[in-house]
C-alpha cells in the first residue's frame, strides 16, 4: 500500500513537474523534456517494466491535458519506451553513465519523432495547409536540439546524485589504465 | 530465450490490445467519468506545482529585474556622467570659440600680432593676483605685453616670462599700473592701479578734467608694448576731494577675474610701428 501512494505520488510529482514546472522555464530551457530522462533513468535503476507502467500512467494523464487527440502521448511514450528497451537489451550491455546517456538521447529523438508525425498528420487532416507542416518541422528540429542538450544535462546530474548514494551503475567510465 | 521473446511477444500484445481499448473506451465516452476522476485528482497538484514554480519564477524574475534596474541605474549614471563631461567641454569650446573669433576680429581690425594661451593656474605665491599662462619666451611673450581675455578687455600685463609659460599680473593687483586715458572730449589721462585684488581704480585725474559715472577707461598707448584704445573699464564712482592736486575713479571691469581661463596677449611694441 505504502508503496503504491509512493508511485502514485511519485507519478503525480512528474507530471506536475512537466506540465506545471516546465512551462515556467525561461528561453529554451523549457524545451527540457523531464519524463523521458526519469523514465528511462527509473527503467535503467529498476526495470523496463517499471519505467512502461510509469509511461502508461503518465501518457494518460498528460494525454488528459493535451491540445493532441486523445493517446498521442499515450503511444508516443510507450512506443519509445519500447524503442528504448529494444536498444538496452540488444545493443547497449551494462548499466553506465555512457548507456544511460545514449539511451536518453535515443529516446528523446524517438520521442519527437513520434511525435511530430501525430502532429503533422494531425496537421494535415484538420488544415492540409503544407507551410505549416513546413514551420513545425523547422520549429520541432530546433527544439529538439535543445531538448537533447538539456535532456542529457539531466540525466548526468541525476547520474551524479544518484551516484553518490548507490553502486548500482557499475561500469560508470572505461578505466584504460588496466591491462 | 524463446520463453523471454513469448512472454515479452504477449506483453506487447496486451499492452497493445489495452491502449486500442482505452481508445475505444475514451472515443465512446465510456471512460469520461474515470478521466474526469484523474482530472480531479491531479489538478490540485499540477496547480500547487504550477503555484511554486511562478513563485519561485516570480521572484527570481523580480530579483534579475532588481539586478537589471541596478545595473541599469549604474549604466545611466555613467552615461550621465559622461554626457555631462561631453557637454562641459562642448560648453568650453563654444566658449573658447567665442573667445577666438572676437580676438580674430580684433586683431585683425587692428594688425596686432598675438598669441592665445591657456591660464593654467594661478601664481604660486598667493598673495598676488596673477595668473600662469602656458606659453612662454618660446612663442615670443615678453615682459609689458598686454594681455586681453573676452570682449577684448585688458586684464592685465605680463611680469614674469619662463620659456613655456608666463605669468600675468591682474589690473586688480597692488602692484598693477595701466597707463589708461578717459574716453571723453578732453582725453583725459591717469594711472589705473589695482585695489587690494578687490577693485580697480583711476589714480592721477586732474581736478581740472570733467569726468562722470560711465565713461570708459583705455589704455592710453603711452606704454611702449601696449597699444592705445584697449578698454580696462567704465567708471564707477568719483572721488573727487577739493584739497587733493588729483581726483580718482572707482572703475567696474566687464570681466570676472576668477573665471578666465584663455586669454589673447598682444606682441605689440610701438618700435615697430
Amino acid at each position: 500500500m505504502i508503496k503504491l501512494i509512493k508511485h502514485t505520488f511519485f507519478i503525480l510529482l512528474l507530471a506536475g513537474l512537466q506540465l506545471g514546472m516546465v512551462a515556467l522555464f525561461p528561453a529554451n530551457l523549457g524545451k527540457i523534456n523531464v519524463l523521458i530522462v526519469v523514465l528511462i533513468f527509473i527503467s535503467m535503476v529498476g526495470r523496463f517494466s517499471i519505467g512502461t507502467t510509469y509511461a502508461f500512467i503518465l501518457g494518460v494523464i498528460l494525454d488528459l491535458y493535451s491540445a493532441l487527440p486523445f493517446g498521442a502521448l499515450l503511444v508516443s511514450l510507450l512506443l519509445t519506451m519500447y524503442v528504448a528497451y529494444k536498444i538496452f537489451v540488444h545493443f547497449l550491455t551494462n548499466k553506465s553513465l555512457y548507456t544511460l546517456v545514449g539511451l536518453t538521447v535515443i529516446s528523446t529523438i524517438v520521442y519527437n519523432a513520434f511525435l511530430y508525425m501525430y502532429t503533422a498528420v494531425n496537421y494535415l487532416i484538420k488544415v492540409k495547409d503544407y507551410s505549416l507542416i513546413n514551420h513545425l518541422t523547422v520549429n520541432s528540429i530546433n527544439d529538439l536540439l535543445w531538448q537533447i542538450l538539456f535532456n542529457l544535462v539531466l540525466s548526468v546530474l541525476l547520474f551524479a546524485v544518484f551516484n553518490l548514494f548507490s553502486r548500482r551503475f557499475k561500469a560508470v567510465f572505461i578505466d584504460t589504465t588496466k591491462q | 530465450m524463446v520463453m523471454l521473446n513469448r512472454k515479452s511477444t504477449k506483453l506487447i500484445i496486451v499492452s497493445v490490445v489495452i491502449v486500442l481499448l482505452l481508445f475505444f473506451l475514451h472515443y465512446i465516452k465510456v471512460l469520461r467519468p474515470i478521466e474526469n476522476l484523474a482530472v480531479s485528482a491531479t489538478k490540485p497538484v499540477l496547480r500547487s506545482v504550477y503555484q511554486i514554480s511562478y513563485w519561485v519564477g516570480d521572484n527570481y524574475l523580480n530579483f534579475r529585474s532588481k539586478q537589471a534596474l541596478v545595473q541599469e541605474n549604474k549604466d545611466l549614471k555613467d552615461q550621465l556622467a559622461m554626457l555631462i563631461n561631453e557637454k562641459s567641454r562642448c560648453v568650453s569650446e563654444q566658449e573658447e570659440n567665442q573667445f577666438l573669433r572676437e580676438q580674430m576680429q580684433f586683431v585683425d581690425k587692428n594688425q596686432y600680432l598675438f598669441e592665445i594661451a591657456r591660464v593654467i593656474g594661478q601664481s604660486a605665491d598667493g598673495s598676488q593676483n596673477a595668473l600662469i599662462l602656458d606659453v612662454g619666451s618660446k612663442v615670443g611673450i615678453e615682459v609689458g605685453q598686454p594681455v586681453l581675455a573676452e570682449q577684448n578687455m585688458l586684464i592685465g600685463k605680463i611680469i614674469k616670462v619662463n620659456k613655456n609659460s608666463s605669468i600675468v599680473l591682474l589690473i586688480n593687483d597692488d602692484l598693477s599700473k595701466v597707463a589708461a586715458r578717459i574716453q571723453n572730449k578732453s582725453r583725459t589721462i591717469g594711472v589705473v592701479e589695482g585695489e587690494f585684488g578687490l577693485g580697480i581704480k583711476m589714480r592721477l585725474i586732474p581736478q581740472t578734467e570733467m569726468i562722470k559715472e560711465g565713461d570708459i577707461i583705455v589704455t592710453s598707448g603711452l606704454e611702449q608694448k601696449v597699444p592705445g584704445n584697449i578698454v580696462i573699464g567704465q567708471i564707477k564712482s568719483i572721488v573727487n576731494e577739493p584739497e587733493e592736486l588729483f581726483q580718482e575713479a572707482a572703475l567696474a571691469s566687464m570681466v570676472d577675474f576668477n573665471k578666465i581661463n584663455i586669454v589673447n596677449i598682444l606682441k605689440y611694441n610701438q618700435d615697430d610701428d
